[in-house]
């Protein structure tokens, strides 16, 4: 079995797979910032650094596309979920659904 | 065309941010944060959009330095040069009939090195592992070997040199490998 994801790796990959064909850099990270608990605190730097590892285990492909005028013409990389990607998101999910099972909602702390 | 096209970050911020930047994405990522703080300078304020901007090559830093450490010369030179170190200490250690033990030290500094500079070449999970492993028994061997030779009863030069080296080459190891895991790949702009 390979390495279960990670919060936050599932949350990149989740907003890859909502945004569809939009899914590049900056609305990537605008999506996980609109996603997170911690939307303020969530940096470029994190977001950028999930995605190249993402790419890297194959979860994610990504392709170049030319800019627009916005961005000076600079291009914009477009990611897409991988078969590999839908595979690790799915196995995260019944992965936490089955460790939830039977556990009682709203958690009751003894203290 | 409007001219708030032309919002753009300071060109000094741009130019820090491209130097922070791995190569393969410097321009996508300059893109993304450009057309950010296009729209932030419009709806809040140059300045907040400035301050934003510069959080952001802040957050990019520490990954973009240890991407150009790693990828750079450094750390593949320190590699070979340790690399050295252990054949030659195996060949003196050979011809001087030395105890088996220390043949072993030195084929391990051997190995280690070896393996950490195909770890920087291929870029195999595993590989990167293994070098992490060896990077981390290497840094306790010449953490002995300097307190060795800080106490006194073990002092020569050669070992301090060589433990030292071996310590700085363990430590950018460590710190930098877990960066490096994006797999070479050619891009083209469609």
């Amino acid at each position: 079995m390979a390495d279960l994801l990670g919060t936050f790796e599932q949350i990149v990959l989740l907003a890859v797979l909502g945004l569809e064909q939009d899914a590049y850099g900056r609305a990537v990270l605008r999506e996980v910032q609109g996603n997170s608990p911690k939307a303020r605190t969530v940096s470029a730097g994190a977001v950028y650094a999930t995605l190249d590892r993402l790419e890297a285990k194959r979860l994610l492909s990504s392709r170049l596309e030319r800019g627009t005028p916005e961005r000076g013409g600079l291009p914009r990389r477009f990611y897409r979920l991988t078969a590999a990607g839908a595979s690790a998101l799915t196995e995260a999910r019944l992965t936490m659904e089955k460790a939830w099972q039977g556990k009682r909602w709203p958690l009751e702390v003894m203290a | 065309m409007s001219t708030n096209h032309r919002i753009h970050p300071p060109a000094w911020m741009e130019h820090l941010l491209r130097m922070v930047l791995p190569a393969h994405n410097r321009e996508t990522i300059a893109g993304d944060l450009r057309e950010e703080f296009h729209d932030r300078a419009a709806s809040q304020s140059a300045r907040r959009a400035q301050l934003w901007y510069l959080r952001q090559v802040v957050s990019l830093a520490p990954r973009g330095l240890g991407l150009a450490l790693g990828n750079g010369s450094a750390l593949p030179l320190l590699c070979a040069f340790t690399g050295l170190c252990g054949l030659w200490l195996g060949a003196m250690d050979l011809r001087l009939h030395h105890p088996a033990s220390q043949i072993a030290i030195a084929a391990s500094i051997l190995s280690q090195a070896l393996i950490t500079l195909a770890a920087l070449r291929l870029r195999y999970p595993w590989l990167r592992y293994l070098a992490l492993a060896g990077c981390a028994g290497m840094f306790y061997l010449s953490a002995r070997a300097l307190i060795g030779v800080l106490r006194g009863y073990n002092f020569e030069g050669y070992i301090l040199l060589i433990a030292l080296l071996l310590a700085v080459q363990s430590v950018l190891t460590i710190c930098t490998m877990p960066w490096l895991q994006r797999p070479v790949q050619n891009d083209t702009v469609s």
